[in-house]
């Protein structure tokens, strides 16, 4: 994979903020009338963030000193929350946006929530250089219309296992949520890197990575849409990528390496509903764009179908795809249901076969 | 620590379930919110009923049908407290984290009270969200008791939850041994059986404690093999030679989420052994066709099905089929439909005499009184028992012990109570096209048949 250095994506992802093209509605500028307010342990004006926040108004700063603050964290106004650095502030209990709020989080560490960082309705949150570690649940969690862009982050040990089920992934997003992520490390989450579920959307570019996690890297159900650029989704139990249900996806210049079951995976059910799990509705369609793109040391490359359920039906493009180092099989697909694969300029190598069918 | 029932697991993720609540201080990580963003936030105009399952399921649609065939009639009828009750729905996927984020997705959009869950892992999947949201949740299709025994340890953050149906696993598994001796033993003869159970967070009290109960019960049947199976196993040839080689006299079914490809391979395959036992998949009225024609004589229990159990059964199950206001393809009840009807005019009896809605942690605790007084204890016995559909309906009390030999030291406060002229189920076997009521005797529709290849 080619690298970009870290000053070269920030530049980018800011600029393509500042242009409004990703998150719809993005955080409030600081503007001349704007006000800070300091939160500091002693010697500033608030000793705490909520107090802070219920004396600002919109589009104020809340200038957060280092420290541990004691949340949950609730902000319901147009605020820009900026922290010391990820490794001197953190907030214990969670931040929660809700409403209308557009809100800019910087510089702080967010443990021990239910959720770490959550949005609820049409909350708006933009958040650069913080870490969400050791929350109980997700990492972050978006209901509603609520959308994110995340940068230059970290997201990891979220959730946690209650008698042998995981529960919690990096970010799980549902409703008709949106997130962007651009140069996030997801790792050891759980349940998923990446949960969408719904009509929930997601933009996963820019040296993102995924990894070790305790089902999917990314996992895609109901009609949820993604588009993927230059991830790196490895070493996840399941699925490096999952795309399910009547999910979309458009994948480039990414690699899957070395997941559990398969690198990528397209066309089954997102839910428990195993053997055969009297389904009334009608037959569903996962659709794929893959290229450029490298599938590497999984046990399965590509799995297309589940294996075991008959109305999962796929429509996938592959295009200038490396598949390698396959122990089972390159390229699986499922005949029990309709497929439709295209495949052109595609490179196999070392796999225990190219190609099969179950 | 040991993985059990009763205790939790150390955490895989570097977080217990234990530390977050004692790091975070759950209860009062939800108080501190405050009015505006709290767990209090209620719509004005209408009474929501937040229904948790997994929405692409039968079991999913037949619930949701069953609780709008009740709001509309609820609604018709003056409605609650004088205002109309209303639906909505969130997915639980039958996965344990999804099951969470339902949960407060539904308290987020203004539910008033939560219904739902189908999987036991999804139930599970909810406790670090009860004691956050703080929401009266009813559940109707779990049987894990792992919900019950957390109210009893710890009150303050999971008395909002309370299991209408079935009851939890320690009872199915005596309900099953009870037909296994009473039946199976007494009526057919049967001396030896087989367990086919899938490999599922509910089956394992069962699986792990059938052979010791059918002694404790004066059964001479032998368990003479137990098999527990994948949930995604997709072919059953090895297990059911397995089982035909242990030499019984039946396949006793424990399984709820896997129960049509089986039975469709145990038909095809003619397997010598009559398939008896807990089929969740084979309460769906359209389990022939899913089948492949195989359902003639697979037995299973069920919550309810169109007898007399109350005078509400067979009026609900009639209007359910002619209810066509949604899912009209779904015409018969499944278990969780039955209880989830129940648990909505349960629930307009408990509110209408606490005469309060939750919305606030005070007014929840009046209406948890009520629905406590189901099925409370005096001398001794269960009063101000819930007419349901399917049967009588009350709770276990705290503090209540030695309800259960299998854990004769556990109370399972807000779980169904269980136990002669209590809610229980019936047994029912696919006869010709039709779902038959073979036990108890006293709702019987029909005698038991062989399998055709048997006869």
């Amino acid at each position: 994979m080619k690298s970009l250095s870290y000053k070269k994506i920030r530049r980018w992802a800011i600029a393509m903020i500042a242009l409004g093209l990703l998150v719809g509605g993005m955080g409030p500028a600081p503007q001349a009338s704007a006000a800070t307010l300091s939160v500091c342990a002693s010697g500033c004006s608030f000793s705490t963030i909520q107090t802070a926040i219920a004396a600002a108004t919109p589009q104020d700063t809340i200038s957060i000193g280092p420290g541990a603050y004691v949340g949950p964290i609730v902000v319901t106004k147009n605020l820009r929350l900026i922290g010391s650095g990820a490794k001197l502030t953190t907030i214990f209990g969670g931040v929660i946006a809700v409403g209308l709020s557009n809100v800019t989080l910087e510089g702080v560490t967010i443990s021990k929530g239910l959720n770490g960082l959550e949005l609820r309705n049409a909350a708006v949150v933009n958040a650069t250089d913080i870490v969400i570690a050791g929350n109980a649940a997700n990492g972050v969690a978006l209901f509603g219309d609520s959308a994110l862009s995340l940068i230059s982050s970290v997201i990891t040990k979220n959730g946690i296992s209650i008698l042998g089920n995981p529960i919690g992934s990096g970010i799980a997003a549902r409703n008709s949520a949106r997130i962007n992520v651009f140069n996030i490390v997801i790792t050891e989450n759980g349940a998923d890197g990446i949960s969408l579920l719904d009509d929930a959307s997601a933009n996963i570019s820019l040296l993102t990575s995924i990894s070790k996690n305790g089902l999917d890297g990314v996992q895609l159900g109901g009609r949820s849409r993604a588009t993927i650029d230059s991830l790196n989704s490895s070493g996840n139990a399941l699925y490096g990528l999952a795309i399910e249900d009547n999910s979309q996806a458009t994948v480039s210049g990414s690699e899957f390496s070395s997941n559990g079951k398969a690198g990528i995976h397209i066309g089954g059910p997102s839910s428990t509903l195993v053997g055969g799990s009297t389904l009334t509705d009608p037959p569903v369609t996962a659709t794929a764009t893959i290229t450029s793109t490298t599938v590497s040391g999984n046990a399965i490359g590509i799995l297309i179908g589940d294996l075991s359920k008959q109305r999962e039906s796929a429509n996938v493009t592959l295009r200038s795809v490396l598949v390698e180092k396959s122990s089972v099989c390159g390229v699986l697909i499922d005949p029990q249901a309709p497929k439709i694969v295209t495949m052109s300029d595609m490179s196999f190598s070392d796999n225990a076969q190219d190609k099969c069918s179950s | 620590m040991t993985k059990s029932n009763n205790h939790w697991p150390d955490s895989s993720a570097g977080l217990s379930r234990r530390s977050f609540l004692k790091g975070a201080g759950a209860g009062a990580l939800a108080l501190s919110l405050g009015p505006l963003a709290g767990p209090w936030v209620q719509a004005a105009e209408t009474i929501t009923i937040g229904m948790a399952n997994p929405l692409e399921t039968f079991f999913g649609q037949a619930a949701e049908k069953a609780l709008l065939l009740g709001i509309k009639q609820i609604n018709a009828s003056g409605g609650l407290l004088g205002k109309n009750l209303d639906l909505i729905t969130s997915d639980t996927a039958g996965r344990p984290d999804q099951a969470l984020l339902a949960v407060e997705d539904l308290a987020n959009r203004g539910a008033d009270f939560l219904t739902g869950f189908f999987f036991s892992e999804a139930l599970i999947g909810t406790i670090p969200a009860i004691p956050v949201v703080r929401k009266i949740l009813l559940d109707t299709g779990a049987s894990t008791p792992v919900l019950t025994i957390q109210v009893s340890k710890d009150y303050n953050n999971f008395k909002f939850f309370f299991r209408l149906g079935p009851v939890n696993s320690f009872f199915l598994l005596q309900l099953s041994v009870g037909f296994v001796r009473d039946f199976l033993e007494g009526k057919l003869g049967w001396k030896k059986i087989v367990l086919l159970a899938e490999d599922s967070a509910w089956t394992k009290p069962i699986t792990d404690s059938f052979q010791t109960l059918l002694g404790a019960f004066g059964s001479k049947v032998q368990v003479v093999d137990v098999i527990r199976y994948a949930e995604s196993t997709t072919d059953f040839t090895s297990l059911f030679s397995r089982a035909v080689k242990a030499g019984s006299d039946g396949l006793f079914t424990i399984m709820a989420h896997t129960g049509t490809r089986p039975t469709a391979q145990w038909a095809a395959q003619k397997v010598p052994l009559p398939l008896v036992g807990i089929n969740v998949q084979a309460q769906q009225g359209n389990f022939d066709q899913l089948t492949n024609g195989a359902a003639e004589s697979v037995v299973t229990l069920t919550s309810a099905a169109r007898a007399p159990v109350t005078k509400k059964t067979i009026p609900f199950v009639d209007d359910f089929a002619a209810f066509s206001d949604v899912f009209p393809q779904v015409t018969i009840p499944s278990y969780n439909a039955f209880s989830s009807y129940d648990a909505l005019f349960m629930l307009k009896e408990a509110v209408e005499k606490a005469g309060t809605l939750p919305d606030n942690e005070a007014n929840t605790d009046k209406i948890i009184a009520e629905l406590e007084q189901f099925g409370a204890l005096k001398d001794g016995k269960p009063t101000d028992l819930f007419v349901g559909t399917t049967g009588h309906l009350g709770f276990y009390q705290r503090g209540e012990i030695g309800v259960t030999p299998l854990m004769p030291k556990q109370a399972f406060p807000h779980d169904l109570r269980f136990g002669p002229g209590l809610a229980g189920g019936l047994w029912i076997q696919w006869q010709s096209g039709k779902q038959q009521v073979i036990s108890p005797a006293n709702l019987k529709t029909a005698g038991f048949v062989l399998p055709p290849w048997m006869r």
